[in-house]
């Protein structure tokens, strides 16, 4: 081949590599704004945003007693019923899949703008074992309002290689994106071919003070999508590494802040909790590990086993309970709360 | 370091760029030098297992004078190591189960143990039989089995066909990076976005078959087989596409196999650098086809066995050999109807019983146990009554372990895969298409394989295991 030959060659390919480049970075760019555009619309992020624009808006230290984890934390304990009880100001900051590296972070927001007597961390097994989660980490950058605590948070928690998946935003929005696709697959389907599928009955609606109302109540089909969901085994089950290392970093600094820490698990329904083959050794590593911080542990789980109090109408679906199911655990948890803090 | 992760790509550019880098007399060095940082990212320890065999080997194959003894001597340890790490558990249970008595050893299965025992062992034998002279460096050799692209789930490369090419120090070409980044696309979109989005479907199904109906089975069933093609064939094309990298061309492992007409086809397509493995040392020194009719039929039985007993030390693989050594077996004395016809009909309908059978005995390739297996196969046609009825198929969408949404755009990558093995024909769509239009179709490929890849739940490549 003559050297111009090569030359012409070179410089075609080179071209074709250009306009690879080019059509691969503007696709991914117009689907990322696409994507983002969407996951703004979720209503579970809206409802985190909401959570802590009204928390930036509290008076400074007003809070008594402060609530972190996951849906669980926000579907469980309702501020309202606890503070008509336990006669203390209470706030809900859960956020949706909240690991306990997040937790920490929430936990140092609060604290530059509340100096809470009690926080209330709570812990749910199919969360504290991950070691790192992309969706809740985008939850706490859309919620909180601290950039210094954001970069820290990047820095510090997220993995190196989540780090570069991170800033795809395809990648980051696509759960988002899927469950807004799926909403609107399911209302075609309705219209146009009159699929029918069962809606639950009733509301649910971001309340006040972080907590979520609603009165949904679990229906059948929860049994058949737990049974096909069968299989863990509480003996094989451990605290990720990263989780421990931030639920004891959560004791510390409530250690040195003098703020009365407690570890909780929200109750599951039964059918959902006879999917888990020896759950008393995930009791038993979440108790050691509260004992070990010096935080007392409430196992609602363990409660149900003995009284029976969480029966399938006081949930919304098999894992979160329902506004009626959070009286009967706010009711219960104010007492419990009322002798920890006596202490 | 799993090639689909961020480590992955991080240690392969530093790779590239070690390789530019290296005078061309020294590159197969930093090659070797990857390599075996490579295997040591996973377990350095058993880094000294994988030179132990090929050092057996080589050693073996250098034996002038002794030849046979050395043969044998090489076939025994290095297929001893493969035992004792890979069938000592299945072989004690086996045996202690006769008596009623279980016992388990705690032994870590070294990865790509199958992959290097064959590529090593392939070696000696054509020394032995003088179709290539032995490799008198040591270090050469332990490249030639240590190749990072290929040192986990193959292709089984025949040292023939990759050592020169490894040895001539080529250097980097915007060519062969083209090339190679446009398999590396290909590949990575089997995995990330068909491989894993339907292997949750597969799993959720596979968990519990007694809570589905016949359609989710047998979708679930379909879907296996893509699962483990788009899985196996995507790291193979990754594979592929990081060699072309280095200028060095692996062989493919896979040729559009769902599109095969006969099971004999089929084997020719899927698999190719295991299944011409078992052809060259095991089928045809038993006597191939030269043989009599049930002699043949016997010795397929026999290398389809041996071929599931590969996968893993499991009955279960054990079955999924013997019902397609079986199938195969008594297909050698049926009549052949139809012979030679040309009828798009009739290949359609040969296309479509390939892939059930194949589908078929892949349950049990999957299953784990008999137990679920035969729960599984049991219920297949349950509910068949129900099956075009609207509700029917939209709850049956519903139970797979995902939303509908994410399901379809699953199915949705498989069809167009399907589509372009069908334009392809008997070469690959990627093959076929040049220049621009292959890296828009590459750039739509990746841009794909992000927004709806599989990121947070990434599975494991199957074949690893093996």
């Amino acid at each position: 081949m003559t050297r111009k030959a090569l030359y012409i060659s070179n410089f075609k390919k080179t071209l074709i590599l250009i306009l690879f480049i080019a059509a691969f970075a503007s696709a991914s760019v117009g689907v990322g704004e696409f994507y983002e555009s969407i996951a703004a619309k979720n209503k579970v992020n809206l409802w985190s945003e909401q959570r802590f624009s009204d928390f930036y808006a509290l008076e400074r230290n007003s809070i008594d007693i402060a609530f972190l984890g996951s849906s669980h934390s926000y579907c469980t304990f309702d501020p309202e019923k606890l503070e008509d009880t336990l006669g203390m100001t209470c706030y809900q900051l859960g956020m949706p899949g909240q690991l306990p590296d997040a937790t920490y972070y929430t936990l140092l927001e609060l604290l530059n703008y509340q100096n809470p007597k009690c926080v209330v961390v709570e812990l749910y097994w199919e969360l504290t074992d991950k070691e790192f989660d992309m969706k809740q980490a985008e939850a706490l950058f859309r919620a909180l309002k601290n950039e210094e605590l954001q970069k820290d948070y990047f820095k510090n928690v997220v993995p190196p290689g989540e780090k570069l998946s991170y800033m795809i935003k395809p990648v980051r929005y696509q759960r988002d994106v899927f469950a807004w696709a799926e909403t609107r697959f399911w209302s075609v389907a309705e219209e146009k071919l009159g699929v029918k599928r069962r809606v639950p009955e009733g509301v649910e609606y971001y309340r006040s003070k972080g907590y979520i109302y609603c009165d949904y109540v679990m229906g059948e089909d929860e049994y058949v999508k737990i049974s096909n969901e069968k299989g863990l085994d509480g003996a094989q089950w451990r605290i990720a590494g990263a989780q421990e290392k931030y639920l004891r970093m959560i004791a510390e600094l409530c250690g040195e802040r003098r703020i009365k820490l407690a570890f909780v698990t929200a109750p599951v329904s039964n059918v959902y909790l006879s999917g888990v083959e020896r759950y008393d050794a995930i009791y038993d590593a979440a108790r050691s590990l509260a004992d070990e911080c010096g935080a007392p542990y409430l196992d609602f789980n363990q409660v149900n086993a003995q009284k029976n109090v969480f029966e399938d109408k006081r949930f919304r679906d098999a894992r979160h309970l329902n506004d009626s199911g959070s009286t009967v655990a706010c009711a219960y948890f104010a007492e419990w709360l009322k002798n920890i803090l006596v202490e | 370091m799993v090639f689909n992760s961020w480590t992955y790509a991080f240690f392969f550019a530093a790779a590239l760029l070690v390789y530019h880098i290296c005078p061309r007399k020294l590159k197969w060095m930093s090659l070797l030098a990857a390599s075996c940082i490579f295997y040591m990212a996973w377990n350095p320890v058993l880094m000294l297992l994988l030179i132990f065999v090929a050092l057996v080997n080589f050693l073996c194959a250098m034996a002038e004078n002794h030849k046979k003894p050395a043969l044998v001597i090489a076939l025994a340890l290095s297929f001893g190591v493969l035992a004792a790490f890979k069938y000592l558990n299945f072989l004690l249970s086996g045996v202690l189960g006769l008596f009623g008595e279980t016992a388990e050893f705690d032994i870590i299965l070294p990865m790509g143990i199958s992959f290097y025992t064959f590529q090593s062992v392939g070696y000696t034998i054509d020394v032995y039989r003088g179709v290539m002279e032995p490799q008198k460096n040591f270090f050469k050799f332990l490249l030639f089995i240590t190749f990072f692209p290929q040192l986990v789930a193959g292709p089984i490369e025949r040292a023939e066909n990759i050592t020169p090419q490894l040895f001539s120090g080529e250097k980097l070409s915007l060519d062969n990076f083209m090339d190679g980044g446009a398999y590396m696309i290909l590949g990575y979109f089997k995995k990330v976005a068909v491989a894993d989005r339907i292997a949750i479907a597969v799993n959720a199904v596979y968990k519990a078959p007694a809570n589905f109906g016949g359609l989710a089975l047998i979708t679930a069933a379909a879907l296996f087989s893509f699962q483990i093609y788009c899985d196996f064939s995507g790291y193979s094309d990754i594979a592929v596409g990081c060699a072309k990298c280095f200028g060095i061309d692996l062989s493919q492992n896979f040729r559009q196999p769902f599109l095969s007409k006969s099971l004999k086809e089929f084997w020719r397509r899927w698999h190719i650098s295991l299944s011409s493995w078992f052809k060259d040392y095991v089928y045809f020194p038993l006597g191939g086809g030269r043989v009599s009719k049930p002699r043949r039929a016997f010795n397929t039985l026999l290398t389809f066995l041996l071929s599931g007993l590969w996968h893993g030390a499991s009955v279960m693989f054990l079955a999924w050999g013997f019902l397609h050594g079986a199938c195969q077996a008594v297909l050698e004395f049926s009549p052949k109807i139809l012979a030679g016809k040309k009828c798009w009909l009739w290949d359609f309908l040969r296309v479509c019983a390939t892939f059930s059978f194949v589908t078929f005995a892949f349950i049990f390739f999957r299953a784990g146990t008999f137990d679920v297996a035969f729960t599984f196969i049991s219920r297949l046609f349950v509910d068949v009554n129900e099956w075009m009825k609207i509700d029917y198929i939209f709850k049956t969408l519903e139970g797979f372990g995902m939303g509908a949404v994410e399901f379809l755009t699953g199915v949705g990558c498989v069809t167009a895969l399907i589509v372009t093995d069908l334009i392809g024909g008997e070469t690959s769509f990627f093959d076929k298409t040049r220049g621009a239009a292959r890296f828009l179709a590459c750039a739509a490929l990746a841009v794909i394989t992000i927004s709806t890849g599989v990121f947070y739940d990434a599975q494991g490549f199957i074949y690893f295991q093996f």
